[in-house]
């Protein structure tokens, strides 16, 4: 997989402040990927995106970009020219990519109807919404269309049928080959189509590397719940043994290995309960970031893997 | 060399849009003060007896192109800290653009509006003098776009020296009004006290109307020359380094 970009040890400090926001951060893009940005409010997330493009200087490390690599930025802050209309705005990204003329415009057009705001081109971007002004900054971003999104927050104020569209948007750019990374706390959007993750806190990363290997790292476990008609008998729990179980009145819940068959245990339960129904439960990404910030210690390279 | 010459076109084609100056209204704003100035305070102090003095209305269209040239210098404060402010800068270096073909393109819009300014007070000059004045227009408008390039880059430094926005508009009401009344505008030094020559030797725009009002009357001195050059080599390499600023940002989340 070709590495778009590669930071190393990063190390961030804001003027007359001690603590610096970023601690020796590594990072790695790949093309065709899309990576999210993960932690809490604080946690340095902007800050690494900014330093990745090179809006604000690391005090230790360094950042390498492939040759030629064009990086497109959407911030998490208003950056608009209120003083260009809703067009002119988003063809500025068209124009920078090198378009002119037609094919410029062209690009504008398509990129504005692409988040929904074909109807409003001829506007100022003061007559636009909160939603949608954030909407023209991502249009400015597809119009400008790099190697390289860099994408802070770019959910925030989108209704959810335009999260959606955007995210397919995203996915079909990645699988042309682009890298995307994205900042983000909804995870509800984003989780199924992140490749990898790296999740800050206080300007660490706790974990980087694929989303698949933070699930099996940090929530190995599934979880199967069982609806008896009467509560668990002793001899049921004995049965299950060393199994990490729980016991509720008539529910039961066992934990097992992640994607585990499960057959066995549906068996010995039944054997000692009448079983109403049967769930399981994966695990999702906050209960993997919760258990993550849990125990800050517990990653390793092999969990990066 | 291409990069930096599409970058400083492309900075100036959303510059001119974003200045309004491809619209008739953004053409009367830009030459509205300038036909003021000239109509009424050139005709006003260069009458004598109820006519109009040529070599007086020469000498005070300079002294109205010079405070133009400041006045200019107030817009590029406005707008590049909108660009700072709006990490408009940060976008456009960080998607490409050479840093400076971004400095060439913001400097040469107020450039080719001051230009434009330039000629509406001549031509208001000329009108009020019946078509009398004797100027060498395009030599003066060599030496004005020296001097503008001057003043383009002490307002480029300026807005990478202001740290809080709010302290634009009181630093430009500062520095506005005493750069262009401190320096012989519309009045000549000879005439004025002691204090005041020597508050107007430190400025600048002393400097480049002295070499102005040279050129415009077909004389090259070479000292002048050599100083307002100097002048503006200084600031232009001075201002390209303060524009290291505009591609940083300082947002935390």
């Amino acid at each position: 997989m070709l590495e778009v970009l590669t930071a190393r040890s990063l190390t961030v400090t804001y003027p007359g402040r001690d603590v610096p926001v970023l601690k020796n951060v590594d990072l790695t893009l790949q093309a065709g990927r899309i990576h999210g940005l993960l932690g809490r409010n604080g946690a340095g997330k902007s800050t690494l995106m900014h330093t990745l493009l090179d809006l604000q200087p690391a005090i230790s490390g360094h950042v390498d970009r492939a040759p030629g690599v064009r990086a497109g930025w959407c911030a998490q802050k208003l950056v608009i020219d209120w003083f260009l209309g809703v067009t002119d705005n988003v063809l500025l990204g068209a124009r920078l990519r090198g378009l002119t003329g037609r094919k410029a415009r062209d690009a504008a057009l398509e990129a504005l109807s692409a988040v929904g705001l074909a109807g409003k081109a001829g506007r100022g971007p003061e007559e636009l919404s909160g939603g949608e002004q954030q909407r023209l900054m991502i249009a400015r971003t597809l119009a400008y269309a790099p190697d390289l999104y860099v994408l802070d927050e770019p959910f925030v104020g989108l209704d959810a049928l335009v999260k959606e569209n955007l995210m397919s948007i995203l996915r079909e750019r990645a699988e042309a080959g682009a890298s995307i990374l994205v900042s983000s706390h909804e995870l509800d959007v984003l989780g199924s189509e992140m490749h990898d993750l790296t999740l800050l806190d206080e300007g660490s990363v706790v974990f980087g590397g694929s989303t698949q290997g933070f699930l099996e790292y940090f929530v190995p476990l599934d979880t199967v719940t069982f609806v008896l008609r009467h509560p668990a008998s002793e001899g049921l729990l004995e049965a299950l043994g060393d199994i990490e179980h729980h016991a509720e009145g008539d529910t039961l819940s066992v934990r097992v290995e992640s994607g585990g068959l499960i057959g066995e245990l549906v068996a010995l339960v039944a054997a000692r309960a009448e079983v109403l129904d049967v769930t399981r439960n994966k695990p999702t990404l906050n209960d993997a970031i919760r258990a993550a910030y849990d125990h800050p210690g517990q990653h390793s390279k092999e969990a990066r893997k | 060399m291409s990069g930096v010459l599409s970058g400083a076109a492309l900075t100036a084609e959303f510059e001119i849009k974003a200045a309004n100056l491809l619209t008739w209204r953004g053409i009367v704003r830009l030459a509205a003060e300038p036909i003021f100035y000239s109509a009424f305070v050139v005709t006003a102090l260069a009458s004598r007896g109820g006519a109009v003095q040529t070599d007086l209305a020469a000498f005070l269209a300079v002294g109205v192109i010079g405070i133009q040239c400041v006045r200019m210098m107030t817009q590029v404060i406005f707008r590049w800290t909108l660009e700072r402010k709006w990490s408009l800068g940060s976008l456009k270096l960080s998607s490409g653009v050479p840093r400076v073909g971004y400095y060439v393109g913001m400097l040469f819009v107020p450039l080719v509006s001051l230009m434009f300014q330039v000629l509406c007070v001549l031509m208001v000059v000329f009108f009020i003098t019946s078509f009398q004045l004797e100027l060498q227009v395009l030599p003066l408008i060599a030496g004005v776009s020296i001097c503008g390039l001057f003043w383009s880059a002490v307002g480029c430094l300026i807005t990478a020296i202001i740290k809080s926005y709010k302290t634009r508009d009181f630093v430009v009401a500062m520095m506005f009004t005493p750069l262009m009344f401190s320096a012989p505008t519309l009045y000549s030094l000879e005439q004025v006290p002691q204090f005041l020559r020597a508050i107007a030797a430190a400025n600048p725009l002393t400097y480049q109307l002295e070499f102005l009002r040279s050129v415009a009357d077909g004389e090259w001195v070479v000292s002048q020359t050599a100083i307002v050059l100097a002048m503006t080599i200084a600031m232009v390499l001075i201002g390209y380094v303060s524009t290291g600023r505009m591609r940083t940002v300082s947002n935390e989340g």
